[in-house]
């Protein structure tokens, strides 16, 4: 059930021009639940507001938003060499930024260095980009990166917005943040911040105008404030109402809804300690818990269960694995042959901020104890969790999600958390899960990513089966973000909540 | 008179000595909450490597006094420090949010003010009457309803059934409506209970008996005497409720979409952004305490017998 297309109207076209036109020209206007934190691009925004932004700047690959894949942008090819060391890149030649000047390599270099320069230490795009060393412009449109080690998922593992290099040399730092321009469909026109931000159409734009000539973004942070300004009508598209109001929805003639995947909800295991240091006691766990009636009976059946870590929508799914079968028997014997005849006590954490989770988490318990687990539930806000999670102070089980990641959809998930190396283990949340074989996968798929996009999938698709078998973690199901979104607007939600609205367009 | 400015001297030094006396407690509570590093590096969590270069970035790898005398100094030369969230100086992002935040307050004061203070003396001069009585009833019902419950169901009921008003956001006044009869709820309750209250007060004291047994007008005895007397407590109340302005209407802000600062703190809570929490909170205290202190040196200049005291 994941990509849902926005409208409930048809999509042949058939948009009258009897008079109608002051309807067609009518300003969008997107509720959104978090507030920009600057013009900037390249500083810190969550993907929700990366998606917002790049309405205003392109990025150097984009993604296609009917069928998940990458698709060119600004870049138009880029050929690693043998050892994927060396990358030469050739980008469009007719693209210009709203001021006229035209997009060149200058500009791609010149976002580069902004990225790897030492004022960028600590934000994710740094980390993803900083193997790269030297930079070199070979012409208008082509420039050579070179990176400290071999990086085959380089181009692809994170959104790059380029950067006016001229103007931000002219105006400075400051004078882009009152006023900043980009080469995307969109041009900024006023950011008041918890307000809205006001975007008009790029005539110019090399991917042909937007049909949408006004397009504004509110800032509603309260769910409740936001289902009720979508049903007032001031909003067309409203991200986040509440489930209640979703389902009363469904059926309306006017306003839609939609869902898109947000991340998923598991339950880390702590496998360096009694009693999930024991492979059986994890499948007990996952045996143990009946999600199909959690999922219809809590969450509306709006969720899709994930067989192991990883959704439908995301590369690297493997299609043929089922779900952990809800068998309170089996899980009780499992646990008694782990050592456990009698049950065993558990603690167990929710974060608050996973989708319902304050509804979820106590409806799990009663199931755990029918199989012999004994647990004790505290909620915990999201920072205490962070904070304990970085001194691995964790209880033995805790509900938490992990987010849909916009380009290497799989692999990342993989890389960070399950892998078993000095780098996950550093990581806050990482680390804890080690299968030799696993790791070894991992290194294959990765070095195989650019030559052989076939085999890296069917090797993803054997690690989420050893995941699976080695119950790695509690599996559960993907989030759901629920939207309500007018039927008069053509636009695809996608599941990774891109808000870009360059082909969006009224119906009539 | 060199009495009177000894006396407001002190209730200066007073004053300053609390801020700071809260300030340093503040200062070390949010510490004590946690660090905002792992929230910084989003959902996903981070490196060890990427969490060190962000609390170096942020002065977080010193020793917390040390944090707190450089804080303490940047303050006492007006510079609030920058958010570490949004990376801008912190009195910028609450000097523009604070118009919308004081138009709300201030019209929900005025609204209060208005209701509170004729139900209040009406409800004194009858007590015991139908008017006490509905406005005795009334007054609990306010104060017993949440503030953002209310909140939803007048957006339900005027927004979203009728479409009289907006549901949310700010621009023209028809936004204000709904969120000034929240908060207007939130002040006519008590008001109008400590006006009641004054007023009875003055009225059975000996000087308005005298002025009844002067044969005087009620009219003239209950505005020339009663009136100006009880309004003294009522005044101070009006007064601490203007001090109250800045933080009071953090969840109503939060309902109804509004940029104010209400929103600034609530989101700077959420995202551990503890400067921004540190100045908006040092401010609202400060606007208390100054209403406070003002409050205090008129009433030192005006009743002699304060400064006995």
């Amino acid at each position: 059930m994941l990509p849902l297309a926005a409208c409930g109207g048809s999509d042949s076209g058939d948009v009258s021009d009897d008079g109608a036109s002051s309807d067609i020209d009518r300003e969008l206007v997107v509720g959104i639940t978090e507030d920009l934190t600057g013009a900037n691009p390249l500083q810190r925004p969550s993907s929700l507001i990366f998606g917002v932004l790049s309405n205003v700047f392109d990025s150097h690959v984009g993604q296609d938003p009917e069928t998940q894949e990458m698709v060119p942008q600004i870049f138009t090819s880029w050929e690693p060499n043998a050892d994927a060391t060396e990358w030469t890149i050739q980008i469009r030649d007719d693209v210009t930024f709203h001021n006229g000047e035209e997009l060149t390599a200058d500009d791609v270099k010149f976002t580069l260095d902004f990225i790897l320069s030492p004022e960028m230490g600590g934000h994710e795009i740094n980390i993803f980009w900083n193997t790269v060393q030297e930079i070199e412009v070979v012409g208008d449109y082509e420039l050579v990166l070179r990176t400290a080690t071999s990086t085959p998922g380089l181009i692809e593992t994170s959104e790059l917005a380029i950067l006016p290099k001229d103007y931000i040399e002219e105006v400075g730092w400051d004078g882009f943040d009152e006023a900043p321009i980009g080469s995307g469909p969109y041009k900024w026109v006023e950011w008041r911040a918890g307000e809205h931000l006001v975007l008009e159409a790029n005539e110019d734009y090399w991917g042909g105008a937007p049909e949408i000539k006004d397009l504004r973004f509110r800032v509603i942070t309260d769910e409740a404030a936001m289902g009720a300004s979508y049903q007032a009508g001031e909003v067309h598209v409203a991200q986040n109402i509440p489930l209640e109001l979703y389902r009363s929805l469904e059926n309306d003639p006017e306003l839609g809804v939609g869902t898109s995947s947000s991340a998923r909800h598991y339950i880390l295991l702590d496998t360096t300690r009694p009693p999930f240091d024991d492979v059986r006691v994890r499948q007990a766990l996952n045996h143990a818990i009946d999600w199909d009636t959690i999922i219809e009976e809590l969450l509306a059946g709006l969720v899709e269960r994930t067989p192991a870590i990883l959704g439908s929508a995301e590369r690297g799914f493997n299609p043929d694995l089922e779900p952990y079968e809800y068998d309170p028997e089996r899980a009780r014997e499992l646990l008694g042959e782990a050592g456990y005849p009698d049950g065993v006590d558990v603690e167990y954490w929710a974060r608050k901020g996973v989708f319902q989770i304050e509804q979820v988490a106590p409806a799990i318990l009663p199931y755990l104890e029918e199989a012999g687990f004994r647990a004790t539930l505290s909620v915990k806000e999201r920072g205490d969790v962070e904070d304990l999670a970085e001194e691995r102070t964790l209880a033995q089980m805790v509900s938490t999600n992990w987010g849909i990641n916009q380009q290497l959809i799989g692999m990342e998930i993989y890389q960070t958390r399950f892998t078993c190396n000095e780098e996950t283990m550093s990581n806050t949340w990482g680390g804890w899960y080690c299968n030799p074989r696993y790791d070894e996968l991992a290194a294959e798929a990765i070095a195989q990513w650019i030559d052989d996009p076939e085999a890296v999938d069917a090797k993803t698709r054997e690690m989420e089966a050893i995941l699976q078998e080695d119950a790695g973690v509690g599996f559960a199901y993907m989030i759901p973000r629920l939207y309500g979104l007018v039927k008069s607007l053509d636009w695809i939600l996608t599941p990774t909540q891109n808000l870009n609205f360059a082909r969006a367009r009224w119906l009539s | 008179m060199g009495e009177i400015l000894g006396i407001v001297g002190r209730r200066v030094v007073a004053t300053v000595a609390t801020l700071f006396g809260l300030i340093i407690v503040l200062f070390h509570l949010l510490f004590l909450l946690g660090s905002p590093i792992n929230l910084m590096m989003g959902e996903d969590g981070g490196t060890q490597e990427q969490a060190d270069a962000i609390r170096e970035r942020l002065g977080l790898d010193q020793p917390i006094w040390q944090q707190f005398l450089t804080y303490m100094g940047n303050l006492l030369t007006g510079d609030l420090g920058e958010s570490w969230r949004y990376e801008r100086p912190v009195l910028d992002m609450i000097t523009e949010r604070l118009p919308a935040t004081l138009t709300l307050g201030l019209l929900a004061l005025l609204l209060g003010v208005l209701i509170a203070l004729p139900l209040g003396l009406l409800a004194a001069v009858k007590p015991g009457s139908w008017l006490d009585n509905l406005s005795r009833v009334g007054a609990v019902t306010a104060n017993s309803l949440p503030n953002f419950w209310l909140a939803i169901m007048l957006i339900i009921v005027f927004a979203v059934q009728l479409g009289w008003v907006p549901a949310t956001g700010r621009g023209t006044w028809q936004h204000l409506v709904l969120p000034v009869i929240v908060l207007a709820t939130g002040v006519v309750p008590m008001l109008m209970r400590i006006t009641r209250a004054a007023m009875l007060e003055v009225l059975n004291k000996d000087y308005v008996r005298t002025a009844r047994s002067k044969g005087l007008p009620e009219r003239t005895v209950l505005r020339r005497h009663a009136l100006r007397n009880a309004m003294i407590p009522v005044t101070t109340v009006i007064a601490l409720r203007v001090g109250d302005l800045v933080a009071g209407t953090v969840i109503v802000e939060a309902v109804f979409a509004y940029p104010g600062v209400g929103r600034v703190l609530a989101e700077a809570m959420a995202f551990r952004d503890y400067p921004v929490v540190l100045a908006t909170v040092t401010l609202t205290a400060a606007s208390v305490l100054l209403v406070t202190l003002i409050t205090d040196i008129i009433y030192t200049v005006l009743d002699p017998r304060v400064r006995i005291s």
